[in-house]
């Protein structure tokens, strides 16, 4: 079984960030959202899974049963902080008791890095429980920037940032959606949550190459890639983390990896939770796929 | 802040609210129209936030049907739009709109169900905290006894009602037909409480409600057993079944600490 693994991808943004910790760009392998249908799975038989991202908001509870099992599988995995209420893309003043309660959650699980997404989830004090899109112009990236540097701050490490699925375009963007995402990472000197999924999900709703979209990135700050799968529907597609990981989205992810060398890699699984050992079959494709593309070093 | 920004979040918001917002002159239109576009968010809207109130409300609507459930689910988001980042929240005004909004408070059942759901979720997220147990309870100095008084673990909660609730609950839960409401000859209540991981529920005799009620509001134990009294004809009997039930408000892990 494969345990903290300690062979960093030898950048030297590693330590460039003054808060950044030991663990940035840390190669992690291959890992899996943690889900409830499977915590008595993973405590009993704790399957050869290399670290476990949690949703961060599912553990901002006060006690029971998500807390007991996110202790006794912190115990034997290493884990990640994913969050969905960052709300970095918002225009309502940055959510204080949000930002306490993600402090203290890092805290008790000691997560190698914590993530949320480049979009917005509320507004006016509403919260939306969604990933909502911004427009791609200047104003967005400094008003963006500025937020994350501000999380940075009171969390006093640096941050991921993913790119979410859409499927409207503003006709107040100025740029496409990778140079707006690579310029606010850069702005924000944070890192960054690759999704092949949703480049693959966004490309296809708004019609332009995924290669393109790898090809943009900076390659220095790309911490952690996901993989999911999706609904088709024909003419649009939308995110729904309750398939399979389809052959396109596993064909972007050997470019990404040709791109981008190791990078820790995790299944999102969401909705119609399959048996457990699917989903380890999923891990181990994208396991072969490092090993083709990358040799031994993956 | 980009005040252009916040317009157009505000107004994309008020799309998945009301459908009707000015943000559909701002998307772009291909070959899906910008109202398709957006109907994609607003649908996720209504959905995930349906899917909350099902995982908490299920018997409630097994009880009503899909059609009738999916209906109060969209007056409820309608009225009490998340504040919350956790969704643990959103569900809790249900047994108050039920309570209060038309049709819902014609039938008193469903707000009781709602309750009783609710709590069943109010145990399950409560905090942690280590129940005191017998060994406990035999430190304290027989002279202050009258004065003991309890703090009960933070996952206890009840719930009274009129309503066959649980027969109903039950029914949902073996998969079987849920039978008709109906109303109890007197009213019942249900006490709910998590121990080691596990969310259980009981029903309770007058007189232990009573007792748990007096308790929970700060009687001590000299008042509690004089409270009994109502229950108890026999004076002898109030302190036995008075320590009796509190053996097993221990061992059932429902005392979290004591004060005297």
């Amino acid at each position: 079984m494969v345990r903290d693994k300690s062979n960093t991808r030898g950048d030297p943004t590693a330590n460039r960030h003054e808060r950044s910790d030991a663990n940035q760009l840390q190669f992690l392998g291959i890992g899996l959202g943690l889900r409830t249908e499977y915590y008595d799975l993973i405590v009993q038989q704790q399957p050869s899974v290399d670290w476990f991202e949690i949703l961060t908001e599912n553990y901002m509870v006060d006690g029971g049963k998500p807390l007991y099992y996110l202790d006794a599988i912190r115990e034997h995995y290493p884990m990640v902080m994913h969050g969905v209420s960052l709300s970095v893309g918002g225009t309502d003043p940055l959510n204080k008791q949000y930002l306490e309660q993600l402090k203290n959650l890092a805290q008790r699980v000691r997560p190698y890095w914590i993530s949320d997404h480049l979009c917005w989830t509320g507004q006016g004090g509403h919260n939306l429980h969604d990933l909502m899109p911004l427009p791609y112009n200047e104003a967005a990236i400094k008003h963006v920037a500025n937020r994350v540097r501000q999380v940075q701050e009171f969390l006093e490490r640096r941050i991921l940032l993913e790119n979410v699925s859409s499927y409207v375009t503003f006709s107040h963007s100025e740029m496409s959606e990778w140079e707006f995402y690579s310029a606010v990472v850069e702005e924000a000197d944070c890192l960054m949550l690759l999704d092949i999924n949703n480049i693959y999900v966004s490309a296809r709703n708004h019609h332009f190459d995924p290669k393109e979209y790898l090809a943009a990135m900076p390659k220095e700050r790309v911490q952690q890639m996901h993989l999911a799968g999706h609904t088709d529907c024909g003419n649009y597609v939308i995110d729904t983390h309750d398939h399979p990981v389809v052959n396109p989205v596993w064909q972007l992810y050997e470019e990404a990896l040709k791109r981008f060398g190791p990078v820790s890699t995790m299944i999102e699984r969401d909705d119609r939770f399959p048996p457990f050992n699917e989903l380890m079959l999923e891990l181990d494709q994208a396991r072969a796929i490092g090993k083709s593309i990358l040799g031994k070093a993956a | 802040m980009s005040v252009d920004l916040k317009e157009l979040q505000q107004n994309f918001k008020h799309h998945l609210f009301n459908q009707e917002s000015s943000i559909v002159e701002h998307i772009v239109s291909d070959e899906l129209s910008n109202e398709f576009r957006l109907g994609i968010y607003a649908n996720a809207y209504m959905s995930r936030l349906l899917e909350v109130l099902e995982n908490d409300y299920p018997v409630l609507q097994t009880l009503l049907g899909n059609e009738t459930f999916y209906e109060l689910g969209q007056a409820y988001i309608q009225q009490h739009p998340s504040t919350y980042t956790s969704l643990r929240w959103f569900g809790q005004h249900l047994v108050e709109f039920l309570q209060e909004v038309a049709p819902y408070h014609k039938t008193q059942c469903l707000a009781e169900l709602a309750k009783f759901e609710w709590a069943l979720v109010d145990a399950f997220n409560a905090s942690d905290q280590q129940s005191i147990t017998e060994n406990d309870i035999a430190q304290v100095p027989p002279e202050q006894w009258p004065y003991l008084g309890f703090v009960f673990h933070p996952s206890v909660f009840n719930t009274t009602y009129q309503w066959n609730i649980l027969p109903i609950w039950q029914a949902h839960k073996a998969g079987n037909p849920l039978p008709e409401p109906c109303t109890l000859p007197q009213m019942e209540t249900c006490l709910v409480w998590r121990q080691d991981l596990k969310t259980l529920f009981r029903t309770l005799e007058n007189d232990e409600a009573q007792m748990l009620a007096s308790a929970g509001q700060g009687a001590n134990f000299s008042q509690i057993c004089e409270q009994l009294s109502q229950h108890i004809d026999d004076a002898e009997q109030i302190p036995m079944r008075a320590v009796s039930l509190l053996k097993t408000w221990l061992s059932q892990g429902l005392i979290a600490d004591l004060r005297y």
